[in-house]
């Protein structure tokens, strides 16, 4: 509880400073919400008019100010483009990207552990070079081209999967996993590879301490040792990794959203950006702010599952 | 799809974030290709008739669209309408008036638009029995509500700055006095500020995300960023329409994906969004594909606009230097996939009526070279600038050519890309010497009034919406005689004296005449062959309003 509590009062800080620096940094961006709004065809006129509006005729410190005030009442504004509600905007959102995000970690893990643990136990194995020169490839492929060879191949080809859009779990389940297979394939495969290579130095290391010689001494079957004793001492660095990939990614899925048309956080974030939405941004950037956050909190609830000794040291 | 990019361009809107480009509009405000003149006939309340060539339209089914930006939102008096902002509105509402295939005005939702003989006076005649989709009557004092409130706000307030007062006549007829003749105001009435809404939507809070129309379709749900449904209006007011059951919007940004997911069967129709995606369309046997190529208006067209007010192109020497440099033909050959027309004017499609051939000189690589020289004697500098585009593909292509073209004749060239939305305020306020851009593609060239016009190119650092800061007294005679007559061939006569000054004061470097396209599955028909409701035939060549590449889907039908 005390954790939780600490890691709660150090959000603070971080919102603060992070919504107030997106707000400085947006308003220091060339360009004008008017004109994204009004057009080319605004007159002086109707610019001040709508500036007067949208209340982007008062000091920036003003502006942050009120901002700040109505979100502390849980109020993120409306977007200056559409009037929707930028909380609104985000619920709506957010499934999405969080589905992306969940579904390609689990697939990621999914692939990368088993063949991690295996590479790691027969360092320079055939196995062990294949997935290495594997994921050394798929690392190398950007996910923008990876994203368009899948569409081709599945999608346009042989018609197997939809090449953009997205149906609610909620709606079809069956068509909710159709429509977001190219994607959730597209952000794992990089994960996979650097997941695998993670894991793989990692099992190498433990292998090599004294307890695992311990145990093989008093003749523990392989499977054991590694199971019980090797794996667990060589998640962390994949814990670490995983909880923050999952951070960054809410706001981090971009490229693949754009390809494939997944309405998400990414999406709407870029739109936002170029429609210079100020709201929209704050707001999404307040999510990811909280989502990194949030992400390392769990990161370090997990090393206490995983190691016994965080948990004593913390409860010391 | 456009090839150059433009302030229209504003995807993502607002996400075409490749433009998002697009987006556009200059203007709420379109035109009339001889529009223009005459009462207009009563109409009866008709429905759909069948489509020569294409079969009998068949009712049902549902069609998914997948268009090049999502739309802010769904009030005509805020949210900007690019060609997808239009295919969304034209959906749930309907507009006064629409172009037809003999390419004039036509009453749509009005039952006649009439004129005084002066045409100071316009009477709006409105159809009975008309309701919106929350049942309430269409009423004069509806489209009152409308017109006024669309001339306060600030988005629409500008094209409609021309009228006096609003008033009405009686429950169903409506009187729009003008300050000044305004021959083409019927044309206005097929766009955004022609589209009737209801003033309970207006007045709401939620404005932009609850249409009240009395259109064929009604919104069922609306997820930005990735469908748009709108399902049929049962109580439609013209019999037998909609053929769908439902249409849905997809905004799908990148134009590979858009193409891939109608070449896969994820949607039904596509809008092009380059000219790669219309060679590849167009050759794929499983598709058909409709543009733009011989409509019967303008298009719009890509050029280089420079800053008259700014060195170095405050010297008409360095303009003819410029004009003289650029191969035209080698520019959309080599960016444009050879589709586009060369362009010599603002209103520079072959089959447009206020078409002609003007003195706009031809590529000259010595005659360039020579009046580089005699730039750089003139001022004692080199002839050095730099041109700007936006950061879409298309745009930095034509910008790279254009550099190594220019400085074979000696001009030294540098490139700056700039995002759109700060790209437009340059223009504005004049802050750039040249730009890549694309314009003047609206029905009637009325609308273009206020970018060429003398008195709207104000100082480099002030507002001004003739962005070239071009002033010439015999183009301001013209655009007034434009504005003014009241004779067909005058109008027309006035507009290609405009592109015949152009061609000598060279404010901008034409490229190409854009072309707008859409692909489909063969089963989807009646883009072409649509009737209005007066029983003529609806426009084609894919133009609604004045946004190429719509089409209204009310007449639409999947068999």
């Amino acid at each position: 509880m005390g954790l939780i509590a600490r890691k709660l009062a150090g959000l603070i800080p971080v919102l603060l400073a992070v919504s107030a620096l997106t707000f400085l940094l947006l308003n220091l961006l060339p360009g004008d919400p008017a004109f994204a709004i009004l057009g080319p065809s605004a007159t002086h006129d109707a610019v001040i008019k709508l500036h007067h509006q949208l209340g982007l005729d008062q000091p920036l410190l003003v502006r942050y100010g009120h901002w700040l005030a109505h979100v502390l009442t849980g109020n993120l504004g409306r977007s200056y483009l559409s009037s929707q509600p930028v909380l609104s905007a985000i619920k709506e959102r957010l499934p999405v990207t969080v589905e992306l995000v969940l579904l390609s970690q689990f697939v990621a893990l999914l692939f990368a552990v088993p063949l991690g643990i295996l590479a790691g136990r027969r360092p320079n194995g055939i196995l062990d070079r294949v997935s290495t020169g594997g994921a050394f490839g798929f690392l190398a492929v950007p996910n923008f081209v990876l994203g368009v060879v899948l569409v081709y191949l599945f999608a346009v080809r042989y018609h197997l999967f939809p090449a953009t859009g997205y149906t609610p779990l909620t709606k079809d389940p069956f068509q909710n996993l159709r429509s977001v297979m190219l994607p959730v394939i597209t952000l794992a495969m990089a994960e996979i590879a650097a997941y695998l290579r993670l894991l793989r130095s990692d099992v190498i290391t433990t292998l090599q301490e004294d307890y695992i010689v311990m145990a093989k001494a008093k003749g523990l079957p392989d499977r054991r040792i590694m199971l019980r004793h090797a794996l667990r001492p060589s998640l962390f660095s994949l814990v670490t990794v995983a909880g923050l990939n999952f951070g960054r990614l809410i706001g981090g899925t971009f490229i693949v959203e754009i390809i494939f048309q997944q309405p998400g956080i990414g999406l709407l974030s870029i739109q936002s950006i170029y429609g210079r939405d100020y709201v929209v941004v704050q707001g999404t950037v307040l999510l990811i702010a909280v989502a990194y956050v949030l992400a390392n909190f769990v990161v370090d609830v997990a090393y206490g599952l995983i190691d016994p000794r965080v948990r004593h040291a913390t409860a010391g | 799809m456009r090839s150059f990019p433009s302030p229209r361009t504003f995807r993502m809107s607002r996400m075409s974030w490749k433009v998002l480009a697009v987006v556009a509009s200059m203007s709420l405000v379109a035109a009339a290709c001889g529009g223009g003149g005459g009462k207009k006939a009563a109409t009866g309340q008709t429905g759909a008739t069948a489509a020569p060539g294409e079969g009998t339209p068949k009712a049902g089914g549902n069609l998914i669209i997948g268009v090049t930006s999502e739309v802010s939102g769904m009030d005509p008096s805020k949210d900007r309408w690019d060609t997808s902002g239009s295919m969304y509105a034209f959906s749930v509402f309907d507009p006064l008036a629409t172009y037809g295939k003999d390419g004039k005005v036509h009453p749509y939702l009005a039952q006649s638009l009439d004129h005084n003989a002066d045409y100071t006076e316009w009477t709006i005649k409105l159809r009975s029995g008309v309701t919106f989709s929350n049942g309430d009557p269409l009423t004069a004092d509806d489209v009152v509500f409308d017109l006024n409130a669309y001339r306060k706000a600030p988005l629409t307030g500008p094209p409609l700055a021309s009228i006096a007062s609003v008033d009405k006549i009686d429950p169903l007829t409506v009187s729009v006095k003008t300050k000044e003749p305004w021959v083409p105001f019927d044309a206005y009435m097929t766009t955004q500020v022609g589209v009737v809404a209801s003033p309970k939507q207006l007045q709401s809070s939620n404005s932009s995300n609850n249409p009240i129309g009395t259109g064929p379709f009604t919104l069922k749900e609306w997820i930005r960023g990735s469908h748009f449904i709108a399902t049929k209006n049962a109580h439609y007011w013209q019999s037998g329409l909609p053929y769908l059951d439902q249409v849905e919007y997809r905004p799908i940004i990148d134009d590979q994906a858009r193409e891939s997911s109608l070449v896969s069967g994820t949607i039904d129709v596509m809008f092009a969004g380059t000219t790669q995606n219309i060679v590849d369309t167009r050759a794929n046997k499983s598709l058909k594909t409709i543009d733009n190529g011989k409509a019967v208006t303008n298009s719009d067209v890509g050029f280089v606009q420079l800053n008259t007010a700014v060195a170095p192109f405050n010297n008409i020497l360095a303009r003819q230097a410029l004009a003289y440099a650029t191969d035209r033909k080698r520019v959309i050959d080599t960016v444009d996939n050879g589709l586009l027309t060369p362009a010599d004017g603002p209103l520079a499609n072959p089959t447009s009526p206020y078409h002609s051939t003007t003195s706009y000189p031809a590529f000259d690589l010595t005659k360039a070279k020579s009046l580089v020289q005699q730039y750089q004697q003139q001022t004692g500098k080199p002839l050095s600038f730099e041109l700007g585009s936006t950061n879409q593909t298309v745009a930095t292509k034509h910008a790279t050519l254009l550099q190594d073209m220019w400085s074979q004749a000696g001009m030294q060239v540098s490139l700056k890309q700039v995002e759109q939305d700060p790209f437009i305020v340059n223009a504005v306020i004049g802050k750039y010497q040249a730009y890549v851009w694309a314009q003047y593609g609206e029905p009637d060239p009325d609308i273009d009034y206020t970018w060429w016009h003398s008195a709207l190119a104000g100082p480099v650092g002030g507002f001004a919406l003739n962005f070239a800061r071009n002033k010439d007294t015999q183009v301001d005679a013209a655009l007034a005689a434009g504005r003014h007559a009241t004779d067909q061939a005058q109008r027309v006569k006035a507009y290609q004296d405009i592109a015949d000054r152009f061609a000598v004061d060279l404010p901008y470097i034409w490229l190409g005449v854009t072309l707008n396209q859409i692909a489909f599955k063969p089963n989807v028909h009646g883009f072409l062959d649509w009737k209005l409701p007066d029983g003529s035939p609806g426009y084609d060549y894919l133009l609604v309003s004045y946004q190429p590449g719509g089409f209204l889907a009310g007449h639409v039908w999947a068999g």
